[in-house]
């Protein structure tokens, strides 16, 4: 191609000022893009991805020193007036996190028709009528208009920030992860829109992303980022097919799916750690000024569970399913509202966290004290005499060097964070590990390094693990058996190698992306945003195979061969297979 | 743009603006003025002068005049602000030490102990304060000491409701619930997880309380209720000196200024150790 392209990038460099020295964001990128067709940039964190669609965008933070060539159809992309000028109309963006984008008092009609306005529709009537139609091209019904950015799900407001961003009609969009927030099914729907919308348009798109299982369904060109240039560019199959590169082939290796199931546990059989029986979680809104009375919302609605030692157990389901109530209730962190429980074959008192039971939080950088250093977290969880070996012993189980003792949390990376969080957990000689999505936050390559640890670490020391996640691919690479829960309730248990039964485990496993295939059509998708709750199964008005009686009537867990459990009429009907 | 504090990030003082600098300079003049008043005053500040040296104004001899019984103001006024600065902040002190163990109390403890120490503060809030500073001092012997353990008592309410909010907050946060799982005792937790978090909350409170308890000394010292003779207060100096607001304003006036002086500088203080330790804070400044 000798004509410049929609986007060229040619040695760009971007260095940012710190404390400890210059950061070294981009180290000489080159990368273009012809208008229309969708190129995926994959890196793992920290490889300059981020940076990268921010100097597109200009939105670089004013200290960080920018060299080489970026430019437009030709033109320059500096980073000032006319390059400002550009966003929105030639250049637009979505972003990781929706609800940060949107005005939480306004509508979300009212946001649209301003940007719709912005963009130089200037009649009201014309307006109302763009709005109307690229709410239509989101796949949102026009009813969404009249609602608050906080009456919106995670998936609705991300199409509500892609109609925006569609308003000025622009020839590239940049997408820094817009779906890591989201669940399998509701990122199903969303890519699938993105896609469509892109290709029917004619756009650019530049997906930003560290998981190559999420866009080797789509993407036309791939491009792998590493330590701040591109590494490997060219088209997706080809990349995939031979990657040429160690950390290409790193990515590729890291994906949950390619990694082999796990041997029955070594201690076959061990004692139950945690065992819950018909467990009840609430949330209480209680009386307000205005309102006396209590709302109660049931999140865990009769759970039965047993973790062995030496055993994992994933437990998947989507957001608001209930899973994370129940791993603040198996910890002592939350009141069961009934049911029992029992740790060692010793119930526990309600709300009363115990050692014997600790919790691995999602955001590690959260979970610890900011102001504690490293080294004396561990030392706290350790029981009293030890502290000083069990700090460094702790530490080198899980990979980190002693001289990370001395540092604070937010000093650390992401994976190094999460790490120390784990030899405070395991400081406290637990007898289970409660887990919710401590790898979400982490990339692919961080996540594989994280579960070997695990995985290691749990042959060694025999603790039973409650892994929480909604990633069902995840869960097997891990997990010994699956239990997959909707709606407060356990739907289906299976071992990690088994064939799910239940349609809403095979759901979960159509809409889950995996190398090479192409995420479903979403014509099956748009009603899998807000459930209404019914007497009888939660699950049929999203189900395939809902009869009549299934609205009406709750089917009970029935437990179908050994360590297999479903809560579906229709299946049984057909003698336990689909 | 706000500046994100990091703990352990440069000075305090690095991070304080022009005005807060001339309000910390000039309270370590007072204190050093109060520390060396000794060395530093011209003159005995009880010793009385003869008949011709009464109420005499401003002049090279008495640069700040001489009072009824001819001692030397500028004396006085250097002497007197040992009084303001030690009631101001051992009232503060107390107030704070108070607030703050009521607060975590609130916040960490259980949901009744909550309630009742909120109730409490609330009473306390709801009575007049003056009123009840008055009673107190009216029934007992007056005296600096008294007045020091009256203005803590009756000031740690709001101390103890900024710390309840933040200890509320933070005992939903994760690190504390992951203290929570290792079994450590309340005080532990409290001590370990959760004052480290609301000290600076509490030095900026405390700061810009240290005004108002120089305001309060000075008054009840000048209703005759704080410090008593020998000693020397900024209060006392200008009750001394009412009887001749006309013909020696000088008795008046220099106290007056101390005080305002004081106060203004606990208060720039303040206002600048906000700016630079809260980052919403800093975000106004920007605005305005």
């Amino acid at each position: 191609m000798s004509a410049p392209g929609l986007l060229t990038i040619e040695k760009l460099g971007v260095v940012f000022p710190g404390p400890a020295g210059p950061v070294r964001a981009l180290t000489g990128l080159d990368l273009s893009l012809a208008s229309g067709g969708i190129t995926a940039l994959v890196g793992v964190s920290g490889s300059g991805k981020t940076v990268a669609g921010l100097a597109v965008l200009g939105l670089l933070p004013r200290e960080a020193v920018v060299s080489g060539r970026l430019a437009w159809r030709g033109e320059p992309l500096d980073g000032g007036r006319a390059h400002r000028a550009r966003l929105g109309r030639e250049i637009a963006m979505i972003f990781q996190d929706p609800g940060a984008s949107l005005d939480p008092v306004w509508t979300v009609g009212a946001q649209i028709v301003e940007t719709v306005r912005a963009s130089g529709v200037s009649h009201r009537s014309a307006a109302e009528a763009r709005v109307e139609a690229l709410l239509a091209e989101v796949h949102l019904s026009a009813s969404v208009r009249e609602r608050y950015p906080h009456q919106l799900s995670g998936g609705q407001k991300q199409r509500v920030m892609l109609a925006l961003s569609l308003a000025g009609d622009p020839d590239l969009l940049i997408a820094d992860e817009p779906t890591t927030a989201l669940d399998v099914t509701i990122q199903a729907g969303v890519l699938d829109t993105l896609q469509a919308v892109v290709r029917k348009r004619g756009m650019a798109m530049l997906f930003i992303t560290h998981d190559l299982s999420l866009v080797s369904g789509f993407a036309d060109r791939l491009a792998v980022i590493h330590a701040g240039r591109i590494i490997e560019e060219g088209p997706a199959e080809s990349v995939l097919a031979a990657p040429a590169r160690t950390q290409t082939r790193e990515l590729l290796a890291a994906l949950p799916e390619n990694s082999p199931l796990r041997d029955s546990p070594s201690k076959s059989a061990g004692s139950p750690v945690l065992t819950v029986e018909a467990l009840r979680v609430e949330h209480v809104h209680r009386q307000t000024f205005w309102r006396r009375g209590r709302a109660v919302q049931p999140a865990v609605r009769g759970v039965d569970l047993t973790v062995h030692e030496g055993e994992s157990v994933a437990l998947v389901g989507e957001s608001g399913c209930g899973k994370t109530s129940l791993a603040l209730a198996v910890t002592g962190h939350l009141a069961a509202a009934g049911g029992a429980l029992e740790l060692c074959g010793e119930p526990r008192p309600a709300a009363e966290p115990a050692r014997l039971a600790q919790l691995i939080f999602q955001d590690a950088g959260a979970a610890l004290d900011p102001r504690q250093s490293c080294g004396k977290a561990i030392a706290e969880a350790a029981t009293a005499g030890q502290d000083r070996t069990a700090t460094a012993a702790g530490l080198q189980d899980v990979g980190l060097p002693p001289d990370v003792a001395a540092r604070l949390p937010h000093q650390l990376s992401g994976g190094q964070r999460q790490r120390v969080a784990l030899a405070r957990a395991l400081a406290a000689q637990p007898r289970l590990l409660v887990a919710d999505e401590p790898t979400a936050s982490l990339d692919v390559v961080m996540q594989a390094r994280i579960v070997d640890l695990l995985k290691r670490l749990q042959d060694a020391q025999g603790w039973g693990l409650l892994w929480i996640t909604h990633d069902l691919p995840l869960a097997r690479s891990i997990c010994h058996r699956i239990v997959v829960m909707y709606h407060g309730e356990i739907v289906e248990e299976l071992p990690a190698g088994g064939e799910p039964l239940h349609p809403y485990t095979r759901e979960l496993v159509a809409m889950t992306p995996v190398l090479g295939e192409r995420i479903p059509s979403a014509g099956t998708l748009t009603r899998a945003e807000g459930v209404p709750p019914t007497a009888g199964c939660a699950f049929a008005p999203r189900c395939p195979l809902a009869q009549p009686s299934c609205t009406l009537e709750k089917s009970p867990l029935t437990e179908t061969a050994a360590g297999r459990r479903i809560r579906c009429p229709e299946v049984l009907r057909n003698g336990g297979t689909h | 743009m706000s500046r994100d504090v990091a703990p352990g990030g440069p000075g305090l003082l690095g991070g304080l603006d022009v005005s807060s600098r001339w309000g910390l300079a000039i309270v370590l003049l007072i204190v050093v003025l109060a520390a060396f008043a000794g060395l530093l005053a011209p003159e005995d500040p009880n010793a009385v002068g003869t008949a011709e040296t009464h109420l005499q104004a401003p002049s090279i001899r008495h640069p700040l005049g001489t009072d009824v019984l001819g001692r030397d103001v500028l004396s006085r006024l250097v002497y007197g602000s040992r009084a303001s600065l030690a009631v101001g902040w051992l009232s503060v002190m107390l107030a704070v030490v108070l607030g703050t163990t009521i607060g975590l109390a609130a916040g960490i403890g259980p949901a009744w102990l909550d309630r009742t120490l909120m109730a409490v503060t609330d009473v306390f809030l709801a009575f007049p304060r003056i009123f009840l500073i008055l009673l107190l001092v009216a029934v007992a012997t007056p005296s600096l000491v008294l007045v020091t353990v009256v203005i803590g008592v009756t000031g740690w309410m709001s101390v103890a409701r900024l710390v309840r909010a933040e200890a509320l907050a933070l005992r939903e946060r994760e690190f504390v619930l992951a203290a929570r799982g290792l079994e450590l005792s309340a005080l532990r937790l409290a001590w370990r997880h959760v004052l480290p978090h609301v000290v600076p909350l509490i030095l900026v409170a405390a700061t810009l309380r240290l005004g108002n308890a120089v305001l309060l000394e000075s008054f009840l010292s000048y209703l005759g209720l704080g410090a008593q003779e020998p000693l020397i207060s900024w209060g006392a100096m200008i009750e001394h000196g009412r009887g001749h607001l006309l013909d020696a304003w000088w008795l008046t006036a220099f106290p007056g200024l101390a005080i305002t002086l004081m106060v203004v500088s606990y208060n720039l203080l303040g206002d600048g150790i906000r700016d630079r330790l809260d980052p919403r804070g800093g975000m106004r400044r920007v605005d305005r």
